[in-house]
């Protein structure tokens, strides 16, 4: 029987080395290249009817995209709509990778954390470059608390410093752990319902299928967790506290 | 007996008031009909998710404060000291981040319900409760 572990390990497929580099298309990279395949076919298929009274696809699609303008209208303010695509993009690349994850045999990519800490990093550096970009100098009065007396600001503006330093980290750990401890629960669960037998085997069952339902809702929030954080971070760049 | 066609009652013609208070009046039952929109974020579970969320961040902070003390102490070979003032700032930082999520949270809480004609008034500091759910 496999290992509850087995499920996160990176095979290639097809490989490929350029100059000591292994570049090889891995089966965390189909399930990247599937989820936007998928997302793509989802968003330009459902909307191709482009009816006033919308079918069944095109009110899905309608639904994902009205539930990210509403995110970024409430959090970031009128300033953030030329951020939209972006979050949007990051909103459903997570969705239907956690939900993709959630296929039997799959590869839940959003389970590995240099996958979760890149799209971080992006959010962070990105986020940092348009404050800088915006406020110029004055984008460090984000590091120097308001109202505060000056002296104090040697211990607070380290503190500030090392506070927003660590939320590429909590944003990506989040994720990543949300997911990894999602995967590994349903293979440790689902590994009692054999070796029990008929009988006992039923309630290590029932218990997998309550998980399962959880993991669902998990997978869907934390992608919406993900992009509303990004908006709150994009707010405070663009407006300063 | 007088055909009801001309929007006229007994007293005679309905009066502009009149119109004005039904048409309040249906305004706000439709406005209470739509408002609850917290989605899968509203209800007992923002309580779990903002715990788990503030959970994260304290853990977050105060590792990038071991890891970045134990590394600069691995490159000027000072042995415990970067490591003790980083520990302590990481831990300043993990405050202070449940301090601020705390903040924005009563404020959310603070502003009264129902200002939704301002339309998110660019401030988003009341949706930022939202972002509690974990």
């Amino acid at each position: 029987m496999a290992g509850p572990l087995e499920q996160f390990e990176v095979k290639p497929i097809v490989n490929i080395n350029v100059g000591g580099l292994d570049l090889s298309f891995t089966n965390a990279s189909m399930w990247m290249v599937l989820a936007a395949t998928l997302i793509t076919v989802f968003l330009v298929g459902s909307m191709r009817g482009r009816a006033l009274v919308p079918t069944r696809m095109q009110s899905m699609a309608e639904l994902t995209y009205e539930l990210v303008a509403n995110m970024v209208r409430d959090n970031v303010g009128s300033g953030g709509r030329p951020y939209f695509p972006f979050i949007f993009t990051l909103f459903m690349f997570i969705l239907f990778g956690n939900l993709l994850g959630l296929i039997p045999g799959s590869f839940t990519f959003t389970s590995h954390i240099i996958v979760t800490f890149v799209m971080a990093a992006v959010v962070f550096v990105g986020v940092t470059i348009i404050g800088i970009v915006k406020h110029k100098a004055g984008f460090l009065r984000l590091f120097l608390p308001q109202g505060a007396p000056l002296w104090t600001s040697v211990i607070l503006i380290p503190i500030e410093l090392m506070s927003y330093l660590s939320r590429v980290f909590s944003l990506s750990v989040r994720l990543f752990a949300n997911m990894t401890v999602g995967h590994l629960m349903l293979k440790v669960v689902a590994g009692f319902v054999v070796p029990l037998g008929i009988v006992l085997g039923l309630l290590p069952l029932a218990g997998l299928v309550a998980i399962y339902a959880l993991e669902f809702l998990i997978a869907v929030i934390q992608a919406y967790v993900f992009a509303i954080l990004s908006c709150i971070y994009l707010h405070e760049a663009l407006h300063l506290h | 007996m007088r055909p009801d066609d001309r929007n006229e009652t007994e007293e005679g013609p309905s009066r502009p008031t009149d119109f004005d208070r039904r048409l309040r009046d249906a305004q706000a039952r439709r406005q209470a009909a739509t408002k609850p929109r917290g989605g899968v974020m509203s209800g007992e579970n923002r309580g779990l998710g903002l715990g788990l969320r503030v959970g994260i961040d304290i853990v977050a902070a105060v590792a990038v404060g071991v890891v970045a003390g134990i590394l600069l102490d691995r490159w000027l070979g000072t042995a415990p000291w970067f490591l003790l003032v980083f520990f302590m700032l990481g831990c300043g930082a993990a405050f202070m981040s449940v301090y601020r999520t705390a903040m924005a949270l009563d404020a959310a809480r603070r502003q009264p319900e129902g200002n939704d004609g301002k339309a998110g008034n660019g401030d988003g500091k009341r949706e930022r409760e939202r972002g509690g759910a974990a």
